[in-house]
């Protein structure tokens, strides 16, 4: 049998090059479905426990500070620290919380810090409460309305961590004149370890 | 008797003359200026005629707050120390900080990685190579100047009074610091990269002679902290 060599014709070098033409134009002129790629968000108080399927979280207490004190360092804010106790509980198995981040009334976004004994993440087994202590250097501008966003995914690139993923938004319930009396207050704490909480927050449950 | 390694140069030029005189005889006058100007742009080309203006840097003063990129910065003195904190200089050597307030005046936090971009080792100061025998200078160790910790990430809207240290030879006995402030340009999308969405250290925005202050004599090896020296200047 003979095989002949197949010809190119113009048509069909149209039929592609129209093809390549329009599947170009789809992907760059459409606009992308953000909710394709939009985490799960799972809003909640201070004291409430949120169901994030991977984990159970809460954020347990909220301070301000001007010095942070632990046995390796002590650290002086150039703001305030914003101060968030969390406990994780991994539901599914080990997992580390990766994703820690402010957000104020303005839109502005800030990291924790990891001066002074706070935490930047947190890791931990499934089955057993894991306390954690965050730590954010913060204007005094930013302390009314803000929220923490903690999640197992991290923040950088734009929430890129996060994408179809659960995450949670805290608000610190702090107003107006709340806000005015943590600025002024000179604190200083000193963030305990990360680790099980004692059995009277349930830290000894599995 | 002329000279054969003549003959070449001889040859073109007259190729050259008759190829243009043919050209430019069915020309009208405002065609052949037109053609002489663009003749002329193309032969100033290889000159550097389309190269950029070169942008003077503007001069940089202590005390006086620059913005560079995200942050705003105010140097405010330079200063020498045996030793800052836990940075302990080779022996002979001591430690070269600049102290500056920045501010983060963007919404989003910033790596001190970008602050060290911008404010790059002082050339001719005799700042100790990242390795022996090598050019490189080395970025800064950034500490916050009130407690001597080290500083990763600068939140927006609140001022770092920092120190950034280097550390230098102790042959170099000059009165100032040459300090050069360096554009810092976002980078959305790098065409040559993955890298999307960074701050690129570009050129030179500013620069000035900033005063260093030596080492205090009561300078003691036990002082914790940046702070230390920088602030007894």
């Amino acid at each position: 049998m003979r095989h002949g060599r197949r010809r190119i014709t113009w048509k069909g070098t149209a039929l592609v090059v129209g093809a390549v033409t329009a599947g170009c134009a789809l992907v760059t002129y459409l606009p992308q479905d953000d909710a394709v790629d939009a985490p799960f968000i799972v809003e909640g108080e201070v004291g409430q426990p949120l169901d994030l399927t991977y984990a159970e979280l809460t954020v347990t207490e909220v301070r301000v500070a001007d010095v942070l004190t632990s046995p390796a360092e002590a650290a002086a804010a150039a703001g305030t620290f914003l101060v968030v106790d969390a406990t994780w509980r991994a539901t599914q198995g080990e997992t580390t919380f990766s994703g820690a981040e402010v957000t104020d009334e303005q839109g502005r976004r800030f990291w924790p810090s990891s001066r002074g004994g706070c935490s930047t993440s947190a890791s931990a087994q499934p089955g057993y409460a894991w306390r954690t202590t965050y730590c954010f250097d913060v204007p005094r501008d930013a302390l009314e309305g803000a929220t923490v966003r903690l999640a197992r995914g991290d923040q950088t690139e734009e929430h890129g961590g996060q994408r179809r993923d659960a995450v949670a938004v805290v608000d610190l319930g702090i107003t107006a004149s709340e806000a005015d009396a943590l600025w002024k207050a000179a604190e200083t704490v000193s963030p305990e370890a990360p680790g099980y909480p004692p059995a009277s927050a349930g830290g000894s449950e599995g | 008797m002329k000279h054969a390694r003549n003959a070449g140069p001889d040859l073109a030029f007259r190729l050259t003359r008759r190829v243009v005189t043919a050209v430019a005889d069915d020309m009208s006058t405002t065609q052949r200026v037109g053609a002489g100007a663009v003749a002329a742009l193309v032969a100033i080309s290889p000159f550097g005629a389309w190269s950029e203006v070169e942008v003077q840097a503007d001069p940089l003063t202590g005390g006086v707050p620059v913005e560079v990129g995200p942050f705003e910065v105010t140097v405010e003195k330079a200063a020498t120390a045996d030793e800052l904190g836990h940075l302990v200089p080779q022996p002979g050597n001591h430690m070269l900080a600049v102290v500056a307030d920045v501010t983060n005046t963007g919404d989003v936090p910033e790596y001190g990685v970008t602050l060290s971009s911008a404010i790059p080792a002082p050339q001719d100061a005799g700042i100790v190579p990242e390795e022996p025998g090598k050019p490189k200078l080395p970025s800064a160790t950034i500490i916050n100047i009130e407690d001597g910790t080290s500083i990763s990430i600068l939140n927006p809207g609140v001022t770092h009074r920092v120190a950034l240290i280097w550390e230098q030879s102790g042959e170099w006995s000059g009165t100032e610091l040459p300090l050069e402030v360096v554009e810092l340009e976002w980078v959305e999308e790098d065409p040559l990269g993955l890298d999307d969405g960074h701050w690129f250290a570009n050129e030179i925005a500013f620069q000035g002679e900033i005063p260093v202050k030596p080492a205090a004599p009561e300078a003691s090896a036990g002082e914790q902290g940046a702070s230390t020296e920088a602030e007894q200047q």
